[in-house]
């Protein structure tokens, strides 16, 4: 049979109608192209390097194996990621900086320990309860709050200031649709809005879809709504779904495509409350919550493995009043800290290193 | 926009690329909808169109030669769709599996005439044949080889199809 009835073709044809019209550019294309191609000559240019490598230096190598790092660890030292506390809410002190208490939590001010153990704060303009907050390495601070009202209905500003008090601010609000911010690098801010997560670059405010809601499961009307944390760096996305909140799913953004889900199922989860990748995103650490504990685990991006677990709140200690923060001082050594909230009394900071 | 079509000496070789932009101008709306309809998911059948369009244009000097680019790039689009899926699935399956393009139920949604009801209701095969037919206007041979089969599978599936189509449409009517 090979003719095909003349009221199906009618048919048919009126169902393709039925989708939402193609959005896409030509441009994008153009640009998928490039990365494409520019991923594959890295490809092919680190394995003839590891070819070369293995045969040049192999037993020099075996010798040294001991100090050894595997080949795909970027040789460079990467700079530290900083360690914000945005869900501090009380009166700190650093267990080994100055000794004067800082309160944090309902003025337009963030706190951030830094690595030397100082607990510093930073104004942040119109910043407030509703504020997040992300530290780059330059020492730039990239916020998102509102401006008037509340969320949903105020206008949310995207401030990007200097450390030499220089502010530049945009309005991102977009027919009142919920925007939040997911992550910032040196370039661009990642920012969830209905249809998705956005790549918006800081200088010239550009932006363009990199992963639809819909590819990652979540609500069309508010993806971050329904997550229980996310970040990105590099080309990778990490997710915790509130609806599968202990097995997080790692996707590349360039291009969209799932890679692999990274279970903590084993360990005891019950739910994950922050993700933080490492600065080549060959690592991601996990804060999670387990038996009423607030633990962190290191998992490997490659393959899922669990490189480190350690317990860093117990029940008792008070895990359910408090957050975990967590940053990398490089590639395989997170720092992190244990921010209680509420109360009185000046609760002291103290560092934690978990190293895989 | 600006096709680059040449590239200064020292910058690396661009791609061949006389024609992409016609080609995807052209085809790129009707390639997107047959997608939409195969795999029953408009924003997983956007980032399947917009990755098998740049793969067509990092290889147009070889696609742009063959008798229907469109049909390699719907045959792009699919495999790289449901690819993504099943390396999704490997590592554990998602809580629902509605989405799943080669789901075997229908889809809630309802369409003129009941008809994406209908297709929904093919298994995923028989669907891209179908598409390929009627969406993309290839003939029998043309959709053999842009979906990489024989004829006589592609007549078999297209009759089973268009039975099932058939029956579902009567019964909606």
């Amino acid at each position: 049979m090979d003719e095909i009835p003349r009221d199906i073709q009618v048919a048919v044809r009126a169902a393709a109608e039925a989708p939402q019209d193609y959005k896409g550019e030509l441009s994008t294309v153009f640009r998928r192209a490039r990365r494409r191609r520019a991923r594959r000559r890295a490809t092919a240019a680190a394995a003839a390097f590891t070819v070369l490598a293995g045969l040049a230096g192999g037993g020099f190598a075996l010798r040294q194996r001991t100090d050894a790092m595997p080949l795909h660890e970027p040789a460079s030292p990467v700079p530290a990621q900083r360690l914000l506390l945005p869900g501090a809410d009380g009166i700190y002190v650093a267990a080994q900086g100055d000794p004067s208490p800082v309160h944090l939590g309902d003025a337009a001010q963030i706190g951030e320990l830094s690595v030397d153990d100082h607990l510093l704060t930073h104004q942040v303009v119109g910043g407030g309860r509703y504020t997040t907050s992300i530290g780059l390495p330059d020492g730039r601070l990239v916020s998102m709050g509102p401006r008037g009202a509340a969320p949903p209905h105020g206008e949310m500003l995207l401030t990007v200031e200097t450390p030499g008090g220089q502010t530049q601010q945009r309005d991102v609000t977009s027919e009142d649709e919920p925007v939040s911010l997911a992550a910032a690098d040196a370039t661009t801010a990642y920012l969830w809005r209905p249809y998705g997560l956005y790549a918006r670059e800081l200088a010239g405010g550009l932006e363009r879809l990199v992963i639809s809601s819909d590819m990652l499961e979540l609500p069309d009307s508010d993806p971050a709504g329904g997550l229980d944390a996310a970040d990105v760096g590099g080309d990778r996305l990490v997710i915790a779904d509130q609806d599968r909140s202990c097995r997080p799913l790692l996707t590349s953004i360039a291009p969209p495509q799932g890679l692999r889900f990274l279970p903590l199922t084993a360990l005891g989860c019950t739910s994950v409350t922050g993700l933080r990748l490492s600065p080549a995103a060959l690592r991601v650490a996990v804060t999670y919550r387990a038996k009423g504990a607030s633990r962190v685990a290191v998992l490997s991006t490659e393959d899922g493995r669990v490189l480190a677990d350690r317990e860093v709140a117990t029940a008792k200690g008070g895990a359910a009043a408090a957050t975990v923060e967590v940053a990398w001082t490089d590639d395989r050594t997170v720092r992190g800290v244990v921010v209680p909230t509420g109360g009185k009394e000046v609760h002291t900071l103290r560092q934690f290193t978990v190293v895989s | 926009m600006v096709v680059p079509t040449t590239a200064p000496r020292s910058a690396p070789a661009e791609p061949v690329t006389d024609g992409f932009e016609a080609f995807y101008r052209a085809h790129v709306d009707r390639v997107y909808r047959a997608l939409a309809v195969t795999l029953r998911r408009d924003d997983l059948a956007h980032e399947a169109v917009d990755e098998a369009m740049a793969r067509a244009y990092a290889r147009w000097h070889v696609v742009g030669t063959l008798d229907n680019p469109a049909g390699w790039v719907f045959r792009v689009g699919l495999n790289w769709a449901t690819s993504w899926w099943r390396k999704l699935r490997r590592e554990g399956p998602p809580l629902t599996d509605t989405g799943h393009p080669a789901a075997d139920h229908p889809a809630a949604d309802t369409t003129p005439g009941g008809a994406l009801f209908a297709l929904a209701a093919l298994p995923l095969p028989q669907r891209a044949v179908v598409t390929c037919r009627i969406l993309l206007d290839l003939s029998t041979a043309e959709t053999a080889e842009a979906l990489g089969l024989s004829e006589g599978t592609v007549k078999s599936r297209l009759s089973r199809g268009l039975a099932a189509l058939r029956a579902q449409l009567s019964t909606e009517e």
